[in-house]
């Protein structure tokens, strides 16, 4: 009952103001460093999207971060567009499995209308299921909308929306085409959840949009039977039947002058990732400056308090306690510090990556497990206990050196 | 049957400021039979504290012989004679020294911890017996002092000492108070056959012993103190 850790417990309460500064101290330094090293692993589990059902992603000439963060993040601007008759080579192409054409150019309150065919609710056995009402029909001016833009928006199956012209909103360039939502689709967990989905026939006859397939300019304008030369897509999504035979097209379309392609699209984004790696070390750097700075507060907490306890340690001696009994004393108490606030840092982890996978999610669609197991969950609490008893060894053989019988004389 | 406690050649020097040596024991000899008493007196400066503290084993001598019942402290190991002195000897000071953190029940347990028989039902009989039955959760700032000494007193006693060592037991009580303590300790340290050894300058209490030793003319050093 009455042990180091009791003893140490006690004067932890007596001091309490001074615990609770060091322990949050350390809670905050345990947090941001097992946030930091979490949201790292999880954002790039997260946007390697598994499962997408297609491997490469065809566009314009240019970059191929643009044009995969274009094309499955629904981010950034589009590069350019390509001909239809390049989608049409694809499609009918023996080697290739599904090409999913893809048109970008609208919006509606900010979040993307995409042209493309009904393939895209089927091509993946994991894909978008329809939670409420139909995928679109081809022929006619219907939307499916995405889970995040039907909980922002509210829209729901039988409304009827106008796009807006541009990948940005602006509320003084809106399309007259009306289009119906008849479905709503499930959650996805990614960018597709903050999508609206047209058929790409209706798309191309939108009122002010301009067709380049041919080279010369064409306008629709409601006409339904565009002839093929005239179509242009801003990409193409694309499984292949082997991955060798996917390095023979890729080296093809990649050497012509007509297009580029992104392949293999996990590959442009750990591409990307490599890339911004640097601010996530620096980010490393900054966390274990910050460890080693919640270490020092135990150390000044603890040594601060010596003075006062240099005659509670010279009584438990001269009561027969042993002066290593004295090092427990003090290593329990750096121990229970450092155990309260890595308790805490756990609380702040969950909150900021909470915080920051409603953001990620809000601006990508890209959902972050934020409670999913990281290594880094037990290696930061350990680490940051180990390094609070290594420095709480320096108060404690200053208790070790206790100079009994002069402390035990009477103070006045 | 070894005395309880038997003292030969004693020395303790320390090194002033100024480098030099200044020796502040020197005692021959020094015998107490067990479950007998002895007031020691002596002027200030004479090193009563250092005697009391070399005899427990705090401080180490430079020479001699520390013999309690037959065990030399002073060839125990440092482990060895934490444990001892936890077990064997009862200290009670002027100040009380009681751990201010702790309640009335934790300090007389913590007294026992170190002997390694902690229990809870014997603290509390202890603390009944010095009259604090109703006072075992207070804490030493919410003592009277005279409640702070019979904590004090209780924590020196609870483990049954055969040695009970006392520095100025009523240097911080009023008359009436100091009686009733000096009482209490004797009748303690009967019940347990405890020997008694108390450092005082109160001459009343010294005037209830039998035995009084001069600290002046044991400890030949004189007044290098």
């Amino acid at each position: 009952m009455i042990g180091s850790q009791f003893i140490a417990i006690r004067s932890l309460k007596s001091n309490a103001l001074s615990t609770f500064i060091t322990s949050f101290s350390i809670a905050l330094a345990c947090g941001l460093m097992m946030a930091v090293y979490a949201f790292k692993e999880q954002a790039r589990d997260a946007f390697m999207l598994k499962d997408l059902g297609y491997d490469a992603v065809v566009g314009a000439k240019g970059s191929q971060l643009q044009l995969v963060l274009n094309s499955i993040y629904h981010l950034e601007q589009s590069p350019g567009n390509i001909p239809w008759e390049l989608y049409k080579e694809l499609k009918t192409n023996p080697m290739v499995r599904s090409a999913i054409p893809m048109a970008v150019g609208d919006n509606f309150h900010g979040y993307r209308i995409v042209g493309t065919t009904g393939e895209i609710f089927t091509h993946n056995k994991n894909g978008m299921a329809v939670k409420d009402g139909r995928v679109f029909d081809e022929t006619k001016n219907e939307a499916v909308v995405g889970s995040i833009v039907a909980e922002k928006t509210g829209l729901k199956v039988g409304d009827i929306i106008k796009p807006y012209h541009g990948l940005s909103f602006n509320p003084n360039d809106q399309h007259d085409d009306e289009y119906v939502i008849v479905g709503i689709l499930d959650n996805t967990n990614t960018p597709n959840d903050r999508v609206i989905w047209i058929p790409i026939d209706s798309f191309f006859t939108i009122g002010g949009h301009v067709l380049r397939g041919s080279g010369e300019e064409f306008e629709a304008n409601g006409q339904r039977d565009i002839p093929d030369k005239h179509k242009e897509v801003s990409s193409v999504l694309v499984g292949f039947k082997s991955p060798i035979l996917a390095h023979r097209i890729a080296a093809k379309i990649n050497s012509g002058d007509q297009a580029s392609i992104a392949y293999p699209v996990a590959t442009v984004m750990l591409d990307l990732f490599n890339k911004v790696g640097w601010v996530h070390k620096v980010l490393e750097m900054v966390t274990w400056l910050i460890m080693v700075v919640a270490a020092a507060t135990v150390l000044v907490s603890i040594y601060n308090s010596m003075n006062e306890r240099r005659r509670e340690f010279a009584i438990l001696r001269s009561l027969g306690a042993p002066r290593s009994k004295l090092i427990s004393i003090i290593l329990s108490q750096a121990f229970v510090l450092s155990l309260l606030g890595v308790i805490g840092g756990l609380i702040i982890y969950g909150i900021i990556l909470t915080i920051a996978g409603l953001q990620i999610r809000a601006q990508t669609g890209v959902l972050l497990e934020v409670f999913k197991f990281s290594h880094i969950l037990w290696i930061g609490p350990l680490v940051m206990i180990l390094i609070s008893l290594i420095v709480a060894m320096i108060p404690a053989l200053k208790a070790y050196k206790t100079d009994v019988s002069e402390n035990l004389k009477p103070t006045s | 049957m070894d005395p309880l406690l038997k003292i030969t050649g004693l020395q303790k020097s320390y090194k002033s400021p100024d480098g030099q040596i200044n020796q502040v024991i020197n005692v021959p000899e020094f015998e107490l039979a067990h479950s007998s008493e002895v007031a020691l007196i002596g002027r200030s400066g004479t090193g009563k504290s250092t005697f009391l503290n070399l005899i427990c084993g705090i401080l180490k001598p430079d020479e001699g012989e520390v013999l309690i019942s037959g065990t030399s402290m002073t060839s125990l190991k440092e482990s060895a004679k934490d444990r001892f002195r936890a077990v064997n000897i009862g200290y009670i000071f002027q100040t009380f020294n009681l751990l201010q953190n702790f309640t009335a029940l934790e300090n007389v347990m913590i007294g026992m911890r170190f002997a390694g028989k902690v229990d809870k039902k014997k603290a509390i009989e202890v603390l009944e017996k010095v009259g604090l039955a109703d006072r075992l959760e207070y804490r030493p700032a919410q003592l009277s002092t005279g409640q702070q000494q019979r904590v004090a007193l209780a924590r020196a006693l609870v483990n049954e000492p055969e040695l009970v060592i006392a520095d100025e037991p009523t240097g911080n009580l009023d008359p009436t108070l100091a009686t009733t303590a000096m009482t209490l300790i004797r009748e303690l340290c009967h019940e347990n056959h405890a020997g008694l050894l108390v450092v005082s300058h109160d001459k009343d209490l010294i005037s209830t012993f039998d035995r009084v030793d001069d600290l002046s003319k044991i400890n030949i050093v004189g007044d290098q103190s």
